[in-house]
């Protein structure tokens, strides 16, 4: 199972634990209320522990093979962000886990960067352009609207009408938004 | 022994039946609710849920004489006959519930029931199930008699109902992210602590107890408060703002809260926003806007808004999340912008997450 499917399974462990412990502790039971709250801290370890995962992850395909052959190494970058992608945004759509998300769109930063010392620099980013993935999709265009606008834009005017409150959308949104007001992007302030 | 029925005070205390601007309420939970402008009895097994966990202070009437009873007082309130309203009431011979904790206790059965509303999408009817009714927001049927025989039949959702399932999604969002910090403050005043460690960390626990059950009722408040929201229609940025009368502004956002300072001993203006509810600046007070912004542009009565707290966390998740450029929040990012622009968005993410319509 994938992470992000992971987080979305503890967190509808954390909507039962909320329903089923509601009665609890309304109630004088301490006992009770021990072993709810020692479930719920095995929740949060839990999720915990899957973000840590998710970040070690994205680092460890970040310094996957530094000096190897460029394909190998654009491959490896290319896949962190695609993972990065989906965890930071479930990180927020689930649990509103801002922290979290910034966090790992920093490593996003980090990995384009890297992609910008191989070939074609973060341009390689475009294969995503086509990622089934609307979360996906929209990290890419966010990278990659300076740099082929032509091609960018129809994809995340399609992000932002076909999601809906969520991260995909917003993120699909500012960044149209600044490009077209004020020619900003990620790395153009 | 002779038995008085009467009504009683509505306030945080209350035990017995009352009425409320929303309706009809016992100690602090509604047996009838406002809907659309119209006061409707719940759901009979609603009530069922209700009867069965309330602990009363002598019998209560059984739900199957209750319910005719409610109607008639529904009845009476949508024809604002209020007199007849409390009569009726008064007839229903609902007992005090027994004390403070039996209120409490209630509350909490209705924030389950509301609670599993907002999961499966459907009312908490059993006999509702499996079913297209024109009351299912999950799965909506056109009305019984519907020309061309689709009486039944499963029809598309309108707006509202797409609105109300978004808002509850968002508010779902929200208490995820209450309770993964009552449960992470938790976790770090306790350490790596495993069951029966030592007496040490059994002490630990029991002080965090008593804290995680205070936090766990404020939160299941904020959820019925924000699932209430949800469950109403789409609302106006109008509805949602402070004072619909006229517009005023203030020169600090206490002066806002609580009247300018010669005024504040005459009386308070708008005060708290309410239990579980915040109020919101739609272009935000702190940061570089305080400096830049004349505090008049920010504290008034256009630009605050009364959102349920939980609401208002995934409102504030977006503007601490990524913004367009590298580096800065959405909240640090539209500070660079100007007033007007501010605003469109700040609205804009209100409208996207289906607060407004």
């Amino acid at each position: 199972m994938d992470l992000d499917e992971s987080i979305v399974q503890f967190a509808a462990k954390l909507d039962e634990w909320f329903d089923s412990n509601a009665a609890t502790f309304a109630s004088q039971d301490r006992v009770a209320q021990g072993s709810a709250l020692l479930r719920g801290f095995e929740i949060v370890k839990g999720l915990d522990r899957l973000k840590k995962e998710g970040m070690a992850a994205i680092s460890a395909l970040l310094n996957r093979a530094p000096s190897g052959p460029g394909n190998e190494r654009r491959a490896s970058l290319i896949r962190a962000f695609e993972f990065a992608a989906r965890l930071a945004d479930t990180l927020h759509d689930e649990l509103l886990d801002t922290d979290g998300e910034n966090k790992i769109w920093a490593l996003m930063d980090d990995v384009v960067r890297a992609l910008d010392g191989i070939g074609r620099g973060r341009a390689a980013l475009d294969v995503l352009l086509a990622h089934p993935d609307a979360r996906v999709r929209g990290a890419a265009g966010a990278y990659l609207i300076d740099l082929m606008p032509e091609r960018v834009i129809p994809v995340l005017r399609e992000v932002e009408q076909k999601e809906e409150a969520n991260s995909a959308h917003f993120h699909a949104a500012w960044t149209l938004l600044a490009w077209e007001r004020q020619r900003q992007a990620r790395f153009i302030s | 022994m002779i038995h008085m029925w009467r009504l009683s005070e509505a306030g945080p205390d209350n035990l017995g039946p009352t009425f409320t601007d929303e309706g009809l309420v016992l100690g602090q939970t509604q047996l009838i609710e406002r809907r659309n402008g119209r006061f409707v009895v719940r759901e009979r097994a609603e009530i069922e849920r209700l009867w069965k966990r309330a602990h009363f202070s002598r019998r209560a009437p059984s739900v199957d004489s209750l319910m005719p009873g409610l109607a008639t007082v529904a009845a009476a309130l949508n024809a604002d006959d209020q007199c007849l309203a409390r009569i009726a009431t008064v007839h229903l011979k609902i007992p005090d519930l027994q004390d403070i904790d039996g209120s409490y206790a209630l509350e909490v059965e209705d924030a389950l029931i509301k609670l599993a509303f907002v999961q499966s999408g459907a009312p908490a009817s059993e006999d509702a199930i499996g079913k297209a009714s024109p009351d299912d927001p999950k799965h909506p049927g056109w009305p019984k008699g519907t020309e061309g025989g689709r009486g039944g039949q499963f029809r598309p959702k309108t707006d509202a109902e797409l609105t109300q399932q978004i808002k509850s999604r968002i508010a779902r969002r929200g208490l995820r992210l209450g309770l993964l910090t009552i449960l992470h403050v938790g976790l770090d005043a306790i350490g790596n602590l495993m069951p029966g460690v030592d007496v040490a960390a059994d002490v630990a626990l029991v002080a965090e107890i008593a804290r995680t059950v205070s936090e766990f009722r404020k939160l299941a408040v904020d959820a019925a408060t924000a699932f209430d929201f949800a469950k109403e229609g789409p609302h106006t940025l109008e509805e949602l703002q402070v004072s619909s009368s006229r517009y005023e502004e203030f020169s600090s956002y206490d002066g806002f809260v609580k009247g300018e300072p010669d005024l504040e001993l005459i009386f308070k203006r708008f005060g708290g926003a309410g239990a579980g509810n915040q109020y919101h600046h739609i272009v935000t007070q702190g940061g570089e806007n305080g400096d830049k912004i004349p505090a008049e542009r920010l504290q008034n009565t256009d630009n605050i808004v009364v959102l349920p707290t939980i609401l208002h966390e995934a409102v504030n998740a977006v503007y601490s999340g990524s913004s367009p450029v590298k580096g800065m929040t959405l909240y640090q990012w539209l500070q660079t912008q100007p007033y007007d622009v501010q605003r469109e968005i700040g609205i804009k993410i209100l409208r996207e997450l289906n607060i407004i319509k």
